[in-house]
C-alpha cells in the first residue's frame, strides 16, 4: 500500500499530465485464456517427461541395437566392396595389368587368378577325355584291344 | 485451489509424488502476473502465449535446482523478462531490422490488435511507452503497472536502485513529453 502511494507521489510530481490518465489494463487474451493455461502447461511437461522417458527406453531398446546394426552393414558393405576387387577374370586382370590401371593387385588376387585359369584349363582337359570314355563305351570297343594294336 | 506459501509449494515441487501438482498450483498463483508483464513487452497475445509458455517450460525446468534465496516470484519475472528480450531479439534478426523498427512494429500491431480496445489517449500512452529503450520499457512496465519495489525491479534486472530510479524518471519524462504532442 505504501509502495503504491509512492507510485502516485512520484507521477503526479514527474508527469502530471500522466497521472491523469486512469491506469487500465485495454489488452484482452481470448476466452477462458488464463483459465485453460495450466492444463496446456501440464500437457507439455508431461509430454516432455514421457518423451525424455521414452528417449532413455528407446536408447537401450532401439538406438543401440539399430546403431550396432548400421556398423554391422557398414563392415558387410566394405567386406563386399574387397570380394567385388577379387571377382574379377584372369581375362579383365590382365586387360588392366597391360593397361597399367589396376594398382592395388595384392598376392592373394595374382594368386586367384591363376587358379581360375588352371582350373578352367583342367576342366577342358577332363571333358575331353570324358568324350573319349562315352564314344568307347557307346560303341562297345576294348580298350584293351586298341593299346593291343598299337 | 489451495493457498499456499511460496515455501510450502517448493517444499511439495521437491517430493517427486507432489511435483506435478505443485506446478500446478505455481502455474496457477503466478501466471497471470507473468503473461501481463510479458504482453506489455510482445504486444500481440500470440507472442505473449509463446513467450509465457517458455517461461512456464523454463521454471518447469529450473525450480528444482531454485534456491529460496531470492523470491519466487522474482526469479520468475526475471526467466519471463529474459525470454521477452530474447524473443524480441529473434524477431529484429529474423527480420534484419532494427530494435527501433521492432518498436515501430509493436506499434503498428497494437493498432490493428483487436484484443486491444484502449482509447485514444490509452493508444498514445502505449505507444509512448514502446518508444521506451527495452530496459526503460521494463523499469516503466514493473513500476507502473506491476507497482514492484525498485528492491524487487533491482533483483529482477540486476541494476542498482539509483540506476533504477534515474531510469524510471527517464521514462516518465519521456513519455509525458509524448502524449502532451499535438
Amino acid at each position: 500500500m505504501k509502495n503504491k502511494k509512492e507510485i502516485l507521489e512520484e507521477i503526479e510530481k514527474e508527469a502530471p499530465f500522466l497521472s491523469q490518465i486512469k491506469k487500465e489494463n485495454h489488452f484482452s487474451t481470448p476466452e477462458n485464456y488464463l483459465e485453460f493455461l495450466p492444463e496446456v502447461m501440464n500437457d507439455k511437461i508431461l509430454n516432455k517427461n514421457y518423451l525424455s522417458i521414452l528417449f532413455d527406453k528407446l536408447s537401450y531398446k532401439i538406438f543401440i541395437p539399430v546403431s550396432a546394426a548400421i556398423v554391422l552393414v557398414f563392415v558387410i558393405l566394405n567386406f563386399n566392396t574387397e570380394n567385388i576387387s577379387s571377382e574379377l577374370t584372369s581375362d579383365q586382370l590382365s586387360e588392366l595389368i597391360i593397361d597399367d590401371e589396376y594398382f592395388e593387385i595384392d598376392d592373394y588376387l595374382v594368386y586367384e587368378a591363376y587358379a581360375e585359369l588352371l582350373e578352367e584349363e583342367e576342366n577342358e582337359a577332363t571333358s575331353e577325355n570324358d568324350e573319349y570314355i562315352n564314344y568307347l563305351l557307346e560303341n562297345d570297343i576294348d580298350i584293351n584291344l586298341i593299346i593291343e594294336e598299337l | 485451489m489451495e493457498h499456499y506459501s511460496d515455501d510450502k509449494l517448493l517444499d511439495l515441487f521437491r517430493e517427486e509424488s507432489s511435483r506435478n501438482y505443485a506446478y500446478n498450483l505455481i502455474v496457477r498463483k503466478y501466471q497471470e502476473r507473468i503473461y501481463w508483464h510479458i504482453r506489455r513487452m510482445v504486444i500481440t497475445h500470440e507472442d505473449a502465449d509463446d513467450v509465457t509458455q517458455n517461461t512456464l517450460i523454463k521454471a518447469w525446468k529450473g525450480l528444482h535446482k531454485f534456491k529460496a534465496e531470492s523470491q519466487l516470484y522474482t526469479w520468475l519475472y526475471r526467466i519471463a523478462t529474459n525470454e521477452s528480450i530474447t524473443f524480441l531479439n529473434k524477431k529484429k534478426k529474423r527480420f534484419f531490422i532494427s530494435m527501433n523498427d521492432v518498436e515501430h512494429e509493436l506499434s503498428q500491431s497494437l493498432e490493428s490488435d483487436e484484443q486491444y480496445s484502449g482509447d485514444e489517449i490509452q493508444l498514445k500512452l502505449q505507444k509512448a511507452i514502446l518508444t521506451l529503450p527495452e530496459k526503460q520499457r521494463l523499469v516503466f512496465n514493473m513500476r507502473y503497472y506491476d507497482e514492484m519495489k525498485y528492491d524487487d525491479i533491482s533483483k529482477i534486472l540486476n541494476t542498482s536502485v539509483g540506476a533504477l530510479k534515474a531510469s524510471y524518471h527517464h521514462a516518465v519524462k519521456k513519455i509525458e513529453s509524448y502524449i502532451k504532442e499535438d
